[in-house]
């Protein structure tokens, strides 16, 4: 009986081929932008290298300071002080990185080499630890390194062959902002979809005793951000009771002055990371979440109005082939299976093209999608990216979806008609 | 032994200008193994008989015993798991699905049967098809095939489920002398050696005048 619905669905579309043909771009342009949507969110909260443990993450970046009687309000990210006190050596964790929160682009040279912009960040030796960097030569600053201020280097492949043509530079002096550092580690370069970690130029941020991260006299606001690598994702909430309990300390010594520390929900998973879009407001992911879903709701409703109208017209042509059917006992039940079976094979069609032109304008195209990426690098979204069970899945799960929006109504009324009027071919 | 038993039926078109008498008091049995046929000028009320008795539709007044069991107030589900065990239709145009090989066609009723398994289906096919000969057609679909033919694939189909009682409506309305013939033969064939009651609406007086007995009909009543 399977092989039955397979022959119908292709009768079906060799036999009205415009009204087939029209299905299946309507659905393949409806899964396309779907897809597209569903892809950029994965690609902001779904781990890949070097951010290969994003469902492990948790980020502290922001400080949120306010008078008690609202007369002055400052807010920033930390300084690498204060991300150490409310966020570093926590229990269940793995580690905690301190780092610049936004790569910074800064200039890099070598002697006898041009100038270029590169984007650095300034992190702490756990930096490596939790992101996985792939080492071409040499290796990460270690601890030593970092407690002592060691003006040492990590950089991108990239960088290392525009700099010196090779990547066998270990021992070599890059000159970050024209101070001499020496290169101990060569990576390979990242995609700068990662955002957390991207940069191509990596040092130690207690150089010069890491005054550039501590902004104001108390040692508060700076450009530092505090990420967490716990054990496990179930240890979020322990960890956050932690660092919540660190903070209302400090909150009591805010409060001696004068002011108090709004918290904005932090520490942040993944997905609240990237929908904060100042250091004074609450994270959007909720919102953004929403967002997506009427957004989904919208590319599925509006196609499945007009392919369910197509449906109807294919049952139409088919009228008394369904009263036959009910006279030699097929239930209605079976009959909208059928029908749902049927539509379900042209639409999966349509989802299959629709998916492939997403993989397809995903690879080509990552430019344009990724417009708002603040790193103005070339995308290079891997296949390895785009090659997804969880994208697949998803696709065919809109496509069901789709496929019941759009043929369940036609379906259902199909199964009502009494079958001497469908034998005869009076309309549905 | 009475096998299909209808008493006092009547049926009753409403729209919302005029209502149709289809069927007025209708009274009648069939024995199991009859050959009827049914008989009446076009309008008469034939087709909506065999509707009725092939449980297709309802009837506005009186009652419908099939094979022993009165079927007011069935279930649509239970309705067509009963027709699908008891009934067979052959219809004037075949009504075989075009996007089905015969094959399709023919097995299609047993699909809807729980607890056949494949292979039963496809031996039972095979079986179905040689009995009205037309076993080399299988793989064919039916715009491969002539009126005659079709028709043949159509009996298949609807005794491929050994229902007791086959309904035809006008099955050699569409065919030529040469094939009308054979496929009463078939249907002759079909009462003669395996037992199934058949209830056919014909206007062809020579064919009705070859069954068992003939009901005539105008005007939606029995006249004899």
């Amino acid at each position: 009986m399977k092989s039955n619905i397979i022959h119908q669905a292709f009768y079906d579309l060799r036999h009205q081929p415009v009204i087939g043909t029209v299905t299946m771009i309507g659905t393949a342009l409806s899964i396309f932008l779907i897809m597209i949507i569903v892809m950029m969110h994965r690609i902001e909260v779904s781990p890949f290298a070097p951010e290969n443990n994003r469902d492990r993450l948790l980020y502290g970046r922001n400080l949120h300071i306010t008078g008690i009687n609202k007369h002055n309000d400052s807010s920033a990210r930390l300084s690498a002080a204060l991300a150490k006190r409310f966020y570093d050596n926590l229990a269940k964790t793995e580690c905690t990185t301190i780092m610049t929160s936004d790569a910074e682009t800064v200039d890099v040279s070598a002697t006898g080499s041009k100038t270029f912009l590169a984007y650095c960040h300034a992190t702490d030796q756990n930096f490596w630890k939790i992101f996985d960097y792939e080492f071409i030569a040499g290796k990460p600053y270690d601890e030593a390194a970092v407690k002592a201020g060691l003006k040492e280097a990590v950089i991108a492949e990239s960088v290392a062959r525009k700099l010196f043509g090779s990547v066998d530079v270990i021992g070599r002096e890059i000159l970050i902002l024209q101070t001499p550092y020496r290169i101990v580690g060569v990576v390979e370069d990242a995609s700068p979809l990662a955002k957390a970690s991207f940069a191509e130029v990596f040092y130690p941020y207690t150089v010069d005793g890491g005054k550039k991260f501590n902004w104001d006299e108390n040692g508060e606001f700076g450009p530092m951000q505090a990420i967490i690598l716990a054990n496990s994702p179930d240890d979020f909430e322990a960890i956050t009771e932690e660092v919540r309990a660190r903070m209302k300390v400090f909150d009591g010594e805010l409060r001696q002055r004068g002011d108090s520390l709004v918290y904005h929900g932090q520490p942040y998973v993944q997905e609240e990371s990237n929908y904060t879009s100042g250091s004074n407001l609450d994270p959007t992911a909720d919102h953004e979440k929403k967002l997506r879903w009427i957004l989904y709701g919208i590319l599925l409703l509006v196609p499945a109005i007009n392919l369910s109208s197509m449906t109807q017209s294919r049952l139409r042509r088919r009228v008394s082939e369904i009263g036959v059917r009910r006279a030699f006992g097929c239930r209605r039940s079976r009959l909208i299976r059928d029908i749902i079976a049927e539509n379900f094979l042209i639409t999966l069609l349509g989802g299959v093209a629709g998916l492939i032109l997403c993989l397809i304008f995903g690879y080509f195209f990552s430019d344009m999608i990724f417009t708002d990426l603040s790193i103005n690098r070339e995308i290079d979204l891997s296949l390895k990216l785009l090659i997804d069970w969880k994208l697949y899945g998803a696709a065919l799960a809109f496509c069901f979806l789709l496929n019941i929006l759009s043929s369940g109504i036609p379906a259902w009324r199909a199964s009502r008609i009494n079958p001497v009027d469908a034998i005869n071919s009076r309309n549905i | 032994m009475s096998i299909i038993k209808v008493n006092g039926v009547g049926k009753l078109y409403r729209t919302k200008e005029i209502e149709t008498t289809a069927l007025e008091n209708v009274n009648f049995t069939i024995e199991k193994g009859e050959f009827v046929s049914i008989m009446g000028p076009s309008g008469c009320g034939k087709s909506t008989l065999l509707n009725i008795v092939g449980l297709l539709d309802k009837p506005t007044t009186g009652t419908v015993e099939v094979a022993g069991t009165t079927t007011e107030g069935m279930k649509d589900a239970t309705l067509a798991a009963f027709r699908n065990a008891n009934i067979g239709f052959i219809f004037q145009s075949f009504h075989l699905i075009p996007s089905l090989s015969v094959a399709d066609n023919v097995e299609l009723p047993l699909t809807y049967r729980k607890g056949v398994s494949a292979r039963e289906r496809s031996e039972k096919v095979r079986e179905v098809l040689e009995s009205v000969g037309l076993s080399h057609r299988m793989k064919h679909y039916p715009s491969q095939l002539s009126g005659g033919q079709c028709q043949r694939v159509a009996i298949a189909r609807a005794i491929i489920g050994n229902p007791e009682i086959i309904l035809a409506d006008e099955p050699t309305g569409n065919l030529d002398s040469k094939m009308s013939a054979e496929i009463m033969e078939i249907l002759h064939r079909l009462n003669r050696e395996d037992g199934r009651t058949i209830m056919m609406v014909t206007h062809n007086e020579a064919q009705a005048e070859e069954t068992d007995r003939v009901m005539r009909f105008f005007d939606g009543r029995q006249i004899f």
